[in-house]
């Protein structure tokens, strides 16, 4: 019996070892990976399909343009963030049968395209995009431009907030631009050290050549950012552009950081209060001599193209200037 | 319990065991490489 005793305290014993270590792992890792957005948003950064263009469904600001362009349609890419807004763009002035959605990707004959920043840029290196809407390039993408011949031009068309998120249970509101350049060089570990509460710093970044990464080192100033492996455990940090998390995602899981004691809203960054701000740009070959180009850019920028971008959630340039 | 009873259940336990820490760990890893860093964040503390 003492035997069987024995024998019975091992097995139970090691199951509930087994399980506890899952539990374990499960809690304190697994979970903090599982994606809370839908699986197209998971793979492509945004849900593709509730911003195209000419859908009867498609959540995009309407237009009373009068004018639609003909000829040589030129192909528009862009950044995840930006996209309610070209797309809305494509509606107001392209002609529809220019535009191709299979249900889950654009055809490689459409005049709008959506493969994010890296390879928007890519696309424009490549001449298998006349004009892209993103922050501004990696200083590897500006460079594999030039080495295809491209002579990039930039033209400012909205203002959006770069922002930096925590999550909701995180008392930290507020921080200063020097404390956020102090925690991602690496010199802030713990969040108790700009008042919260006694955890590690976690200094999430974006993937190389995202349009959010490029404007964050550009914020670093030259400044190398690090990140501690062990902070894991700790509480995260980390930044994308305003629309894209509060008008795009949404999750409620996370809050933005005022900066300096400012707030990201529209009022604050049409206003210039709001310290760290980047500008939507788009982005054309000087060489490309597509005529409908200018003409797409003086509709970006006329006060009906404004009137979209505002309407889309983003500060339009002409109130900044 | 026999010895030889004992020792099948000790196999089994360590087994499923095994596998079940393993595909936790593979499951973990394929959720690590496709976490959006606002999920990731919302998920934390």
């Amino acid at each position: 019996m003492k035997k069987l005793t024995k024998q019975l305290a091992v097995l139970i014993g090691l199951a509930l070892g087994f399980a506890a270590f899952d539990a374990a792992v499960y809690c304190n890792v697994t979970r903090r990976y599982i994606n809370s957005t839908s699986p197209e948003m998971q793979s492509k950064s945004i849900e593709v399909s509730r911003y195209v263009p000419f859908d009867a469904n498609a959540e995009l600001v309407q237009s009373d343009a009068k004018m639609t362009l003909t000829g040589d349609i030129p192909v528009i890419d862009g950044a995840a963030a930006v996209l309610p807004v070209y797309a809305a763009f494509v509606q107001a002035v392209y002609p529809p049968e220019s535009v191709q959605f299979d249900g889950d990707a654009y055809a490689p004959e459409s005049a709008m395209q959506y493969t994010n920043t890296r390879g928007a840029y890519q696309s424009l290196a490549e001449g298998k995009a006349d004009i892209v809407l993103c922050a501004k390039p990696s200083a590897e993408q500006a460079a594999y431009a030039a080495e295809q011949g491209r002579e990039l031009v930039y033209e400012p068309v909205a203002q959006e907030a770069f922002v930096f998120i925590v999550n909701k249970n995180n008392p930290v509101d507020d921080l200063t631009a020097d404390q956020i350049r102090g925690i991602y060089a690496g010199e802030i570990r713990n969040w108790s050290e700009v008042g919260g509460r006694h955890l590690p710093i976690d200094a999430v970044q974006r993937n190389a050549g995202s349009g959010s990464q490029t404007t964050m080192l550009g914020f670093m100033g030259g400044t190398p950012m690090k990140r501690d492996p062990l902070s894991f455990f700790g509480s995260a940090i980390g930044y994308s552009f305003r629309y894209y998390v509060a008008g795009i995602v949404q999750n409620g899981g996370v809050k933005m950081l005022s900066v300096n004691g400012v707030y990201p809203d529209p009022e604050h960054i049409a206003d210039g209060s709001y310290p760290v701000t980047g500008e939507v740009l788009a982005v054309y070959d000087k060489r490309n001599d597509n005529p409908n180009i200018p003409i797409l850019l003086d509709f970006m920028r006329s006060e009906e193209g404004q009137r979209i971008i505002a309407e889309s959630g983003y500060t339009p340039v002409s109130t900044t200037e | 319990m026999k010895d030889k009873t004992f020792d099948r259940l000790l196999t089994a336990v360590l087994i499923i065991g095994s596998i079940s820490v393993i595909a936790l760990l593979v499951y973990t890893e394929l959720l690590r490489r496709d976490v959006s860093i606002i999920s990731y964040i919302a998920n934390g503390r």
